[in-house]
């Protein structure tokens, strides 16, 4: 039940396709076997090899797997017809490779690279409950809760997510208990001031979003600042949603409009959904505003007000454990969930087997 | 044939006829029993459902995929019906997307032609739109739609305008980021631009569901867990309740679990909503 498609690997190569061994006269085309961490490498023609030849193609393809990208645990070879003398079907473990590059690290099992969701976003509940349940303070719980959105940043970056949008503060939360708001508005400063260097190092761009005028001032100019030095940064994009509504999003979104309307620039009959999309606060990502993946922890299914245009088409994943608890593994299974669903975006799409896999 | 087939059973009962006759009524009785339970506890207002599951059903009993919009017709009036007696106001279904215009003519003129054929029905007689006194509003860009479904629509809004005893709100052609669209562009155009003083509730007053009161509860068929660009503004703070059940198969049984787990989020819910009207600082917990 391996998969098949025209699946890129690396270095412009794709699943399937029969490449030639530089060197040789084999030549050999991988397709998936039983799971993303196996290779199945076929080799042409069948006659004999030398076992030279054959460690010769398997560096091929290794190369051609994009080995530089991910780890692939074993290529499995198997020679189709048994008249090569000597070699039969075997198993050639790899050389881990450079470690320098996260990348290289594998995905958890049943995790496919190329059904990753693009955008992530993520609405970080149950700090207060997960204290409460412990007998401790609602700060400890905010505490525990900036570990696990640590955690969630490094799962991010080293399993390929290109966007983390996280829901730190609605304009709701405002309502909670002083000392409680005080205390968050304390650690998002020094949080910030914390990880700047992580950020830099880890090559992470952060922007965030919400109403930010009634921060203080001291947080709003350390808002700007990390912003400012981390705009260049392209591995992960990291968006933090403080003291956001997705309601206000779009009033502001229309506030903008207007006033281009009232200056003339734009006509109040132009207005489309693009050029709406355009003037929301996600638009920092361009294109990519929307979420492919929502995940709210706590077990409550809603929204509350987060994201509103911009989940149109997402897929939501409702777990029960409390933010603090969140870790790779719920991460992971909330990825799988993901990749089995069937998206279709109001169409339909004809999965038919004509060797491209269509979601 | 008829009278005498209908003397025939008065005099001579047969077995089946009386154990369909008790069997009927014992479910009328469970059915009004659980109503009355139900009732007890807080029953949302507003629901929306995302009918979701025609053609899977079609498919799994073996028939022509298109078929399976019948059935959804049927699932949706009794479902309907079944809202009302729990005491469900305001019902808002996703009938047809604005994307769905990109799904293969043939089936895009089946639907135009169940649309046209049922809003037809709706404003016969003997509809259920006398019976239960409910107003009929077709949301959506209508303009999108061929003339003669637009007529049928216009004439079953006309025919139910004076009925306030319940509310079916139909989405079709809907999305929800073109009714949001469509809210900003008629802010612009109600004339003050003054940019500060565009507010959230002058979006919702050029909203389609403007004279709604926000769904309680958001319930989508078929397994499947997003939106679909349903009613994205309305939604921020309704419950969302994915069932794996097909649209044809939702029945009576699934509705009540729904409520029920509304029921069971409710205190929260509520919580919050009063937090936001006092805006005193309460102690709760999240």
């Amino acid at each position: 039940m391996g998969l098949r498609g025209t699946v890129p690997l690396a270095n412009g190569f794709n699943c399937n396709e029969q490449v030639q061994v530089p060197g040789s006269f084999a030549s050999v085309h991988l397709c998936y076997g039983y799971s993303v961490n196996r290779l199945r490498c076929q080799i042409h023609p069948m006659a004999a090899l030398k076992k030279e030849t054959v460690w010769q193609v398997f560096h091929h393809c290794l190369h051609i797997s994009g080995i530089e990208r991910r780890r692939i645990l074993s290529v499995c070879a198997s020679i189709a017809e048994s008249s090569i003398k000597g070699l039969g079907t075997e198993e050639i473990p790899v050389e881990s490779g450079k470690e320098d590059n996260a990348y290289e690290d594998p995905l958890p099992y049943g995790l496919y690279p190329y059904l990753m969701p693009k955008h992530v976003a993520i609405i970080m509940d149950g700090n207060s409950r997960w204290a409460e349940q412990r007998g401790l303070p609602s700060t400890e719980g905010h505490r525990a809760g900036r570990i696990a959105l640590t955690e969630a940043v490094k799962l991010s970056c080293k399993w390929g997510i290109e966007i983390l949008t996280v829901f730190a503060f609605s304009t709701d939360n405002w309502l909670r208990p002083k000392t409680e708001v005080r205390y968050l508005m304390d650690l998002f400063q020094f949080v910030l001031e914390d990880e700047l260097e992580t950020l830099k190092r880890e090559n992470i761009r952060l922007c965030v979003i919400g109403d930010l005028a009634v921060l203080t001032k001291s947080l709003q100019t350390s808002i700007v600042e990390v912003e400012e030095m981390t705009k260049n940064n392209s591995r992960l994009n990291l968006i933090i949603a403080l003291s956001y509504s997705g309601r206000n999003d779009i009033v502001q979104a229309c506030r903008r409009l207007a006033r281009q309307v009232e200056d003339g620039n734009l006509k109040s009959t132009d207005i489309t959904e693009s050029l709406f999309e355009k003037e929301l606060e996600t638009s920092c990502v361009g294109d990519f505003g929307s979420p492919d993946l929502l995940i709210r922890t706590s077990g409550e299914q809603r929204l509350s007000n987060f994201l509103l245009w911009q989940l149109a088409y997402t897929e939501l994943y409702f777990d029960d454990s409390f933010w603090p608890e969140f870790g790779e593994a719920q991460y992971a299974e909330a990825l799988r969930s993901f990749q089995r669903r069937h998206r279709r975006f109001g169409k339909r799409v004809c999965n038919k087997t004509n060797g491209t896999i269509n979601f | 044939m008829a009278v005498y087939s209908a003397f025939k059973s008065f005099i001579n009962p047969s077995f089946q006829d009386s154990a369909s006759f008790i069997r009927n009524l014992v479910y009328q009785l469970f059915r009004r029993f659980v109503i009355w339970i139900v009732s007890a506890g807080s029953v949302p207002e507003h629901v929306a459902i995302i009918m979701d599951g025609n053609r899977r059903y079609a498919t799994k009993r073996k028939m022509k995929k298109l078929k399976g919009h019948e059935f959804g017709y049927n699932s949706l009036m009794h479902t309907v019906r079944d809202c009302y007696e729990l005491g469900i106001k305001y019902v808002t279904v996703y009938a047809f997307s604005i994307e769905n215009f990109k799904r293969s003519k043939e089936e895009v003129e089946t639907l135009m032609n169940l649309m046209q054929e049922k809003l037809e029905l709706l404003i016969e007689k003997e509809s259920m739109v006398k019976t239960y006194g409910i107003r009929v509003q077709i949301m959506g860009d209508l303009s999108l739609f061929p003339q003669r479904v637009r007529e049928a629509a216009d004439r079953a809004m006309a025919f139910s305008r004076n009925n306030d005893t319940a509310f079916l709100n139909i989405c079709a052609p809907y999305t929800g980021t073109q009714e949001i669209a469509q809210a900003v562009e008629g802010v612009m155009k109600a004339g003050d631009l003054n940019e500060k003083k565009i507010s959230a509730e002058d979006i919702e007053r050029h909203l389609y569901t403007s004279d709604c009161p926000e769904p309680e509860l958001l319930i989508r068929t078929s397994g499947e867990t997003r939106l679909s660009n349903f009613l994205l503004w309305q939604t921020s703070f309704s419950l969302l309740y994915a069932t794996p059940i097909l649209w044809p198969e939702f029945s009576f049984r699934h509705l009540v679990r729904a409520v029920l787990e509304y029921q069971k989020a409710y205190p929260f819910l509520q919580k919050r909503k009063d937090q936001l009207l006092t805006l005193v600082p309460h102690q709760h917990h999240d």
